[in-house]
Parts: structure tokens; sequence; C-alpha cells
């Protein structure tokens, strides 16, 4: 649930990048970290344990828009992958806005990839949503690698209503990052405007 | 129809007429990898641009083309790299900057090599080599897929597995090793293929016999004469899954089971590439993984229906099918002991796991 500031007049919102162990979440951060003007960011915290697990998050925001005189200030978190650290996913997950579902499109990790879909599902029920009703884009990671899965096939598994919008990319070159990143936020911002939550 | 499965090579003989649009996806007997099977492809799509004569394919276009090439790639930069790299080998060199342009161009110019990058814009590089491999009058083209540099070994696919491109050049590779592949594919050579067994290693019945299956997974398959009489297979022939189509609810949640039980095993794999690939070669793996395998069990048993659990050991079940398959892509011998220390009982491991439930210490998030 997106909350307002009125001292600092903003509007914020949380986006969770959500998929399975190495499937490039962490990597589309960075790109859009990198590629985002200084002074409309914060600074990337990540969180890591000795084993070099991304454990916690990384945070991110970035000014993008207006509502009303409120500037929209995102935050980007990811959540541990593995399928290990349910804990932490629900713990990121709280008070989400929207969330990106970054697919790895090996086949290797196609039950991964549904696993993890799954675990979203049934982790955003938990805390009282419907993954059909918040905002929600799927990402299909990793396109570069020739043992990238035939798109149709993924759709089929990842996305088999055809109903939630989906870009493929190559988050390492950025490919597909910003569509991704622009649409789950302008599908947040139509949510605010509609004041429906 | 016969198919091979990608990892273990176990062939299978399978009725095509179970095979429905696009495709289905079949799990091995042997080794429980699933991957998918698509109908073989009698006349490949209607090629982009002008409808050319045919080329014989055991002649090849070597008369026309032989020593041009096409690179196609979306960064400029390395599609010069690559050019340069030809040149200076004295090959002709065609650029291209897209998939469809790229597919006009190879249409056109007939060139003997093309050396293409997987992501290209428009359409992807083993779309195109795919397209090739099915195309009776474009087959011929040898075909080079330019991958993009990465270190997880884990994931670099078994040779056959290439779309059924002749070989795999990753871009940190284009310098030093792009015009030894391309001569090699050119003109034949023990090492033709480093990384893809090379098609035309049986003049003859490679190209013949590539025709049509579109799954990577046939190039091996492809290699066998149709007519010619099948050993018959080991195992015996998968059923096709269909997600939905467990009417069980026991066997669903046994299906469950075994697919957390995979993901369990290919988590811990993939954050420890070093430590499994010890644990292959020297023997052992289960001892090296131990703490995660006990966080796996952990994890299994919270998710999994007691009495499902009981069936059967499946973390060990998923552990020693990972091993059989990593060993054979590492190439390592059967005889060696590595993977499944039978000093080492994962059960116990599992009995043995605290009570405490993990992430507790996460609550100051």
């Amino acid at each position: 649930m997106s909350f307002i500031n009125y001292s600092s007049r903003e509007i914020n919102c949380k986006i969770v990048y959500y998929g399975p162990g190495l499937c490039g979440k962490t990597t589309n951060l960075q790109y859009i970290y990198n590629k985002t003007n200084p002074e409309a960011k914060g600074k990337m915290i990540s969180l890591a344990t000795e084993t070099e697990r991304t454990l916690f998050f990384d945070f991110l925001p970035l000014s993008l828009g207006e509502i009303r005189g409120f500037r929209t200030r995102f935050h980007l978190y990811t959540v541990p992958g593995q399928v290990f650290y349910d804990a932490s996913r629900k713990l990121i997950l709280k008070g989400v806005d929207g969330v990106v579902f970054v697919a790895d499109s090996q086949e290797e990790r196609l039950e991964a990839n549904m696993e993890s879909a799954e675990n979203l599902r049934a982790n955003l029920k938990e805390q009282g949503y419907d993954l059909d009703q918040i905002p929600y884009v799927i990402q299909y990671n990793k396109r570069d690698l020739p043992s990238a899965m035939p798109l149709a096939e993924l759709q089929s598994l990842i996305n088999p209503t055809g109903n939630v919008t989906e870009f493929e990319a190559v988050a390492r070159g950025g490919k597909g990052v910003f569509d991704t990143l622009k649409t789950i936020a302008r599908l947040i911002l139509i949510e605010l405007k509609r004041g429906s939550r | 129809m016969i198919v091979a499965c990608p990892s273990c090579k176990a062939k299978f003989r399978i009725d095509e007429g179970r095979i429905k649009p696009p495709g289905v996806r079949l799990r091995c007997a042997r080794c429980q990898n699933l991957f998918a099977v698509r109908k073989r492809v009698v006349e490949s799509a209607a090629p982009v641009g002008p409808p050319r004569e045919s080329v014989d394919p055991a002649q090849g276009n070597a008369a026309e083309g032989r020593g041009r090439i096409l690179v196609a790639h979306g960064e400029p930069v390395v599609a010069a790299a690559m050019r340069g790299a030809l040149e200076k080998a004295n090959y002709e060199v065609l650029i291209s900057g897209d998939g469809v342009d790229a597919l006009m161009k190879i249409q056109r110019e007939r060139p003997g090599v093309a050396v293409i990058d997987v992501a290209l814009p428009k359409m992807y590089g083993f779309e195109i080599c795919e397209f090739l491999k099915r195309n009776e009058s474009l087959r011929y083209v040898k075909v080079i897929l330019v991958a993009t540099e990465h270190n997880q070994g884990r994931y670099r696919r078994t040779p056959e597995n290439y779309y059924g491109a002749d070989d795999v050049v990753e871009e940190s590779e284009i310098p030093g090793e792009l015009a030894g592949k391309v001569h090699r594919l050119l003109h034949g050579g023990e090492d033709a293929g480093a990384t893809v067994e090379p098609p035309g290693s049986a003049p003859g019945i490679d190209h013949e016999a590539a025709a049509g299956l579109v799954e990577p997974a046939a190039a091996e398959i492809a290699a066998q004469p149709e007519e010619r009489p099948f050993a018959e297979p080991e195992d015996p022939l998968p059923e096709p899954e269909r997600v939905t189509a467990e009417d069980d609810p026991r066997k669903e949640m046994r299906e469950r089971a075994r697919r957390l039980a995979r993901i369990i095993v290919s988590d811990i794999a993939l954050y420890n590439p070093e430590i499994v690939e010890q644990g292959l070669r020297s023997g052992g793996l289960p001892a090296l993984i131990r703490d995660d395998l006990e966080e796996g069990y952990k994890l299994f048993r919270s998710r999994i229906d007691e009495a499902v659990a009981a069936e059967s050991d499946f973390i060990r079940e998923a552990l020693d099918a990972f091993v059989d398959r990593k060993r054979r892509d590492l190439g390592i011998p059967d005889d060696a002991e590595a993977g499944t220390d039978p000093a080492d009982d994962e059960h116990a491991v599992a009995d043995d796991i605290p009570s405490a439930e993990f992430g507790t210490g996460h609550d100051d998030f």
C-alpha cells in the first residue's frame, strides 16, 4: 500500500521484483540505478549474507511524474529468489503496490519459474492481495542465452491467460528493463488515480 | 518418430499422433529431465523474401558463397569486431543488424557461414538457426551462434542443444576463435565445432536427417536414418506430460513433491557451483552440501504432505538424478564415486534438523 508523505509532498510506492534465484532481479535494479539521474535516486542498499546470497533487498527510490501536485517516489525491491527464503519474501511483499515477475528463460529453470510464480500468488494471498487484481508485469529475462526457451512455451506456463503485460529482456544489457519498469509504474499510477485502494 | 533426451541421450520412440501443436513436454524416464518435443516439419514456414531455386544441399553453395560470411549482430561494435576478425582471414563479410534483414541476406547472398547473435532484434538468432536447419534449400548454411559471455558454466547447454547450430562462439572469443571456427566449418577439421558436434562429421547423413525436427534435442536423433531399425529404447516411452492432467490427488501431490525436490537441488547447485563441481569430481557431494541439504529437507517437510513425504526420499532421488546428469555433462566416468556417497545417509541428516523455523531472525527487517 502506497503511503503519502505530506511534508515532502510525495506519494511513495513499492515495486517488488520477484522471481527464482539468479533470474536477474538484482541485475534489473542495478541497470535502472546506473541509468537513473543521480538527483532522482536514493542510495541502493544491497544486503547479502556471508554466503553471498541476496537475502533482503535492494532499495532504490526514484521519482517518476506527479499526481495532483504530489511527486511519486518508487521504491524498488528484490526478493531473495532461492526457494528456501520464503519468510524473507513474505516480509518484502508487505505493502507492495506492484510486482514484476522476472522469469529466467532458460529451460533448466522452468520449474523454478513455475514454483516462484505460484509462490508469489500464495504469498500475496496470505496478505490479502489477489495477483490478478494488483499491478503486475512479467519479464522474460536472459533472452540472449542460447538456452532460452521459445517464448510461446514460457508464456503458456507463466502467463497462461495472456492477460498480463509481458516483456522480453536481456537485463545485463538493459534490453526490456525500462520497458518493464515504466509499465509497472504506469499501472501503479493508474491504480492510484482510481483511488481504489 | 524417435526422440532423444537432451540430457542423458536416452532415445525413445513416440507416436507422432500424440504430439499436438505446438508440442508436448516429455519427462525422460531415465534421468527425469523435462524436454520439449514438436512434430517434425516437412515444409518449413514461408521464407522471408522471394523464393530461390533450390540448392543441392550436398554441394552446398560452395561455388557461390563459400568464402562469404554473414555477420548479424544488433550491436555495431560487436559486428565490427567480427568483421575485422573475418576479413583478416580473407573472408568476404556481409553485415546485418537485425534478424529479418539477416534472413533475407542469407537467402539472397547465399553465404557459406552465418554468424548470428542469439538475441538479434526483430528475430532471434536461434529462431533463424532453426529456420535454416528446417529449410531444405538453406540447410547447407553453417550457423555459428554468438552468445553473450556468461560465466555461469552450469547454464551452458550441451552441444546438441544449440538449436541445431553448427557451433557457438561467445563474444569474448571473437578475436581469437571466430575465424578458426569458420574455417573448420567450411573446410572440415578435427576441431570443427569445438562446443557443438559438427553435423558434417557424418557426410551424407547429417543434413538429410537434420530436416524437420524443431527441437534442438533432435539434432542427435537426426543423425539416425529414419529407415534404420532402431535399437529398442532402454527405458519405456515416457508419457507426454500435461500440467493439468493429474486426476489422482495423491499423484499430483507426489509430482509436486518431486518438483519441489528438483528445485531445491537445482537452487543448491545454482548457488554453489564450485562446491558442486568439486563434489561431482571428487565424490561425496552430499557431505559437501550438507548444510544446504538440511535446509532443503526442512523446507520440503514444511511444504509437502507428511504422508507423501514419507513415501520416498524425494530430495535424494532428485540429487541422484542431478549427479548422474552433471557427471555425464562433465564427462566424469561412471566408475567414479562422485556424488552419492553411500556413507552419507541424508535421511539421517534430515532427521537431525533443528526445529527452529528459518527466517525468524529477519523480523526486524
